[in-house]
């Protein structure tokens, strides 16, 4: 018997967990597999939405995005909870993540609500806003003029990373937010970067391979103010090899934001785990079903056919990457059959046609899918409350997509932290 | 209609050449399928100076959205035999000139219990083909056979339903986009022109109202090139029409639009016909590495250019095949093909009774003298089809040449290489080599040569394939390739279930730096592509498929100007 448990491990998950044990109560995690969280960037998105408000008021600051979104998206998880309540769950979840992962030796940039996005570069030659990021992608801010000459690193052989795309990329949007083109140029370096990031990753774990790479940047380094390589710089000992790498080198070395298969994301879902183990928090496995007794959740049965009991549940289980939104015949949430919302409202079509845009570079409902929650992130139904005691948090609630607006990590921090409130409150209220 | 045999000798011409006046080329032909590339093959060959104008890209009409198959269509034995007659025997010229770029699509057609012959049907089934079996050896087929129930569920044990017995038969599949591509590369080295992105807008029209040249336009472009020909062949398949109209009419069509799925791998060892809910006869078909199901069959009123599945067409299909093999219910879908057929017109006949016979029009009779077209017909006869009309051209223009298309094979069709020696010799994976000896033939080593350029020669650009980047860059350089989503007829990019998630961007990379694009055209490149791949997969966007495009849509976000934004809620 736990107090709460919360099913689903990614970001959401992980500081609802986190959030909910900071008070000493029984917490159990039930998870499946990787999900969104294990495919991030790297970035830490809170928010980024341009063009919502009239160019003359255009946000600048996180916290002005943040109110952007509050004020004209309504479904929007910020929307639901409301400036204040959503500016304060950020900080609370970002301050809990943040020990999480230093516990990890990994180290995320600080949170700034009121400064501006930063500008990262990513491995798709883009200059991608946000608010914060783990600590390999910082140290080159392309929203703002940068001096000096910075070098792209072509490591032999890594189609994976094309530097000289790369760089011609980052120039051509670095000219477009800050006004200012950098001097970027693409460095070929004499070591061999493999096929497979997560492979190449996995070879910098060993600190005699990390040495070679640090002596053959350090050969071209001349009159470079610092390197974008591809974020493979380890896996499991990525911190210390990252450490080593910038010691040699002798210039900054900045990790590019990932894309798919992702090491920065893998070391982040590492990260989580073990905080969660280190926190006491008992991990169960996966969950086949609810069991239900009229407006309360009274427990899981996983697929081993265990019943674990708690007293309050939190549904994290993010949307169709990791399967906590489906469609099979329907589009429906996919634990407790849920129904389903987008932006627009709640979503009755049985034809993605429908919801779905005839070009893909448009926004399209059907990938704002999720559970409608009220003001407390209860999952409703028909406008009712769905359970007493059940919460959600992270991807799992509808009414946005990362892509419309960056923001999945800050939705996750937010509604991961008021979820746990909720289930904290919500035993306090039993118990009286 | 006149049965032209491949092979035999033309008669001399009757009348005697018009006279000779200034013009840029012998023929324009407009379309650039089957019908339009394997025209301009034969007339190079006989040594006519062709241009061919395509409005999109190379088989982007009926024949890439066909069933694929150069096959006999047994069933058109019952009405049309000479379709059956015509299409074996092209289909056995096309299969010794293509050799590289078709596959054995062994067939097995499941008699079921409860028919209205009741009992009788396997052996009336076993007497319907022995009927096929005649014309079999003109397509290099296996005689059918005649197989039990138990037969049948040891090849198929997926298969659900009450069986008396059943039939298997062989046909040829081909690569249909591989198919234009390799006519149109055969017809330049004979001298022919080959514009894609370019649509006949006009034909120029002299004072006696002979044909005598086309008006032509660059897609996304406002200027208009005026072309001179002696004359002027419409191969534009469902659009046949609306060109014919540019000449003042001649032709008619019943279009008719079919619908296929596609499932992200082989699912079945056989292809298997059966029955929809309206008796329409469909198929679950193993196609390179997927699987379709089709085919539906409805008149169409719309717009040829803006072709999407619909539901209705998506749960025909999948309620037909499911009852059949209801292990389908739970395999990804990963896209659907849609075409419109270009069947000639006819009154009061159901669409799937309609001939698929062709036609050779001769505009002279209606007074636009130089102008011809070529309608109807089949993918499996294309050939001979090309032929009468390149016979049609050749006796207008007073040329005597004779046809030489079935005589020669197209590019990479001699000396196929063995994949394994192929795989160890350039140390890629023998998955690939097959891929690759399947598109390019005996051309693979040479687009395998390519990868000596750069490190990441030998790269996988696309990993459902797989396609190596030398082959990307042998296709961008050599394969007419404006756009990169032509790119997926070329190579096969983002045709998979990764949906271009995996390949899409390597893809742009490269057709950036072999083009020497900035990073905007770079985007704009990739945004084709998953524009072209979405149009396939929007409404099957259910499942597996919609976490990829999950992934896809987040993957590249950040790479077009600022997200659009929906209507404030």
């Amino acid at each position: 018997m736990f107090d709460v448990l919360v099913i689903g491990g990614g970001l959401a998950g992980t500081v609802a967990a986190l959030t909910a044990r900071g008070r000493g109560v029984r917490v159990a995690l039930a998870t499946r597999s990787w999900g969104a969280t294990a495919l991030s960037t790297g970035a830490l998105d809170v928010a980024y939405s341009p063009a919502l408000s009239p160019a003359a008021q255009m946000p600048r600051t996180v916290a002005e995005h943040v109110m952007d979104i509050v004020a004209h998206r309504p479904r929007h998880p910020y929307g639901v909870l409301g400036l204040e309540v959503t500016l304060r769950a950020l900080r609370q979840g970002f301050a809990h993540l943040e020990k999480a992962l230093a516990a990890a030796g990994l180290a995320v940039t600080p949170l700034d609500l009121e400064a501006e996005n930063r500008g990262l570069p990513s491995s798709l030659g883009t200059v991608l806003p946000a608010a914060a990021c783990l600590s390999s992608h910082a140290g080159l801010d392309l929203a703002k003029p940068q001096p000096g000459r910075w070098g792209v690193a072509q490591l032999q052989g890594a189609a994976f990373f094309d530097a000289r795309r790369v760089a011609l990329g980052l120039a051509h949007d670095a000219l477009a937010q800050s006004g200012v083109s950098p001097a970027l140029e693409p460095v070929l370096v004499a070591f061999d970067g493999g096929s497979n990031p997560i492979a190449t990753a996995r070879a910098l774990d060993d600190m005699a391979t990390v040495e070679r790479l640090a002596r053959a940047l350090r050969e071209r380094a001349d009159g470079i103010a610092g390197f974008i390589v591809p974020p493979v710089i380890g896996l499991e000992r990525h911190v210390e090899a990252l450490r080593r790498l910038r010691e040699v080198v002798g210039v900054p070395v900045v990790e590019a934001l990932a894309h798919l298969p992702s090491p920065p994301g893998v070391r982040l879902q590492r990260a989580l785990e073990a905080a969660v183990k280190r926190a006491g928090v008992e991990l169960v496995g996966d969950v086949a079903a609810p069991i239900t007794e009229g407006d309360r959740v009274v427990a899981v049965r996983t697929s081993d056919a265990l019943e674990i009991r708690a007293g309050s549940f939190v549904l994290a289980t993010g949307r169709f990457v990791s399967g906590g939104v489906t469609w099979t015949d329907r589009c429906r949430e996919a634990l407790f059959g849920l129904p389903v919302v987008t932006e627009l409202g709640v979503m009755e079509d049985d034809s993605p046609s429908t919801v779905v845009r005839e070009s893909p570079v448009e926004s399209h409902p059907l990938l704002t899918a999720g559970v409608p929650v009220g003001r407390d992130l209860r999952p409703q139904r028909e406008g009712h409350l769905a359970f007493e005691n059940l919460f959600a948090a992270g991807m799992v609630i509808g009414g946005f997509a990362s892509r419309y607006a960056l923001c999945a990590d800050g939705v996750a921090l937010a509604t991961g932290t008021v979820a746990a409130e909720g289930a904290l409150a919500a035993l306090d209220a039993e118990a009286a | 209609m006149p049965s032209a045999r491949a092979g035999t000798p033309r008669k001399a011409a009757r009348k005697p050449a018009p006279a000779r006046r200034e013009v840029d080329y012998d023929v324009l032909v407009v379309g650039g399928g089957s019908n339009g590339t394997g025209l301009a093959r034969d007339l190079a060959k006989r040594g006519l100076s062709v241009l061919l104008c395509e409005k999109g890209d190379f088989a982007r009409g009926a024949t890439g959205n066909s069933s694929g198959m150069i096959h006999g269509g047994p069933r058109y034995l019952l009405n049309d035999v000479d379709t059956t007659k015509h299409s074996c025997e092209d289909s056995g010229y096309i299969q010794r000139i293509a050799p590289h770029i078709i596959f054995r699509v062994p067939f097995l057609v499941p008699v079921e219990s409860g028919g209205m012959y009741g009992k009788l049907a396997p052996l009336l089934h076993d007497v319907y083909f022995s009927v096929y079996d005649r014309y079999s050896p003109l397509k290099n087929g296996i005689p059918h056979a005649r197989i039990s129930v138990d037969e049948m569920l040891n090849i198929e044990p997926g298969l659900s339903g009450n069986f008396l017995g059943g039939v298997t038969l062989d046909e040829w599949g081909i690569d249909c986009g591989r198919l234009c591509l390799l006519n149109v590369l055969d017809a330049e080295a004979h001298g022919a022109e080959i514009r894609t992105y370019t649509e006949v807008i006009g034909l120029l029209r002299d004072e006696a109202g002979a044909v005598v040249g086309g008006r032509l336009r660059r897609t996304g472009q406002v200027e208009v090139e005026e072309v001179h020909t002696r004359a002027v062949v419409n191969c534009a398949g469902p659009w046949a029409e609306k060109v014919a109209g540019l000449g003042g009419g001649g032709v008619r069509l019943r279009p008719g639009k079919g619908v296929h799925l596609i499932y992200e791998k082989r699912l079945t060892n056989f292809a298997i016909i059966t029955e929809a809910v309206d008796g329409r006869q469909v198929f679950v078909m193993p196609y390179q590495n997927e699987t379709w199901i089709g085919t539906t069959d409805d008149d169409y009123y719309g717009d040829l250019d803006d072709l999407w599945a619909t539901e209705d067409e998506i749960r025909y299909l999948r309620e037909a095949i499911e009852r059949l093999l209801p292990g389908l219910a739970q395999q990804r879908l990963i896209g659907t093909r849609v075409g419109v057929r270009n069947t000639l017109y006819e009154w009061g006949e159901l669409e799937d009774e309609l001939s698929r016979r062709y036609a050779i029009v001769d505009h002279a009779s209606l007074g636009a003298p130089g102008l011809f077209s070529l309608a109807g017909g089949k993918l499996a006869s294309f050939r001979i089809q090309a032929q009468e009309a390149a016979d049609a051209a050749c006796d207008f223009l007073g040329v005597a040449a004779s046809c030489e298309t079935h005589l020669h094979k197209l590019p990479g069709g001699d000396d196929l290489p063995n994949d394994l020696e192929l795989a160890r010799a350039y140390g890629i994976t023998p998955l690939a080599a097959r891929r690759l000896v399947a598109r390019h033939g005996s051309l693979a080593p040479r687009v395998l040569d390519l990868g000596r350029e750069t490190a990441t020669g030998y790269s996988v650009v696309c990993p459902c394939e797989p396609t190596l980047e030398c082959e990307v860059r042998y296709c961008l350089r050599n394969e007419h390739v404006v756009r990169l989503g032509d790119l997926m007829t070329r190579c096969r990019i983002a045709m998979g279930p990764c949906q271009g998630l995996h390949c899409g961007l390597r893809a742009a990379q490269i057709f950036a730096e072999e083009r020497g694009l900035d990073p905007t055209s770079e985007r704009e490149a990739l945004m084709d592509l998953l524009g072209r791949r979405w149009r396939s997969a929007r409404p099957v966007l259910t499942g597996q498929q919609l976490a990829e495009a999950e992934l896809v849509m987040t993957q590249y976000t950040g790479l077009w100007q600022a997200p659009a934004q929906t209507p404030l809620a």
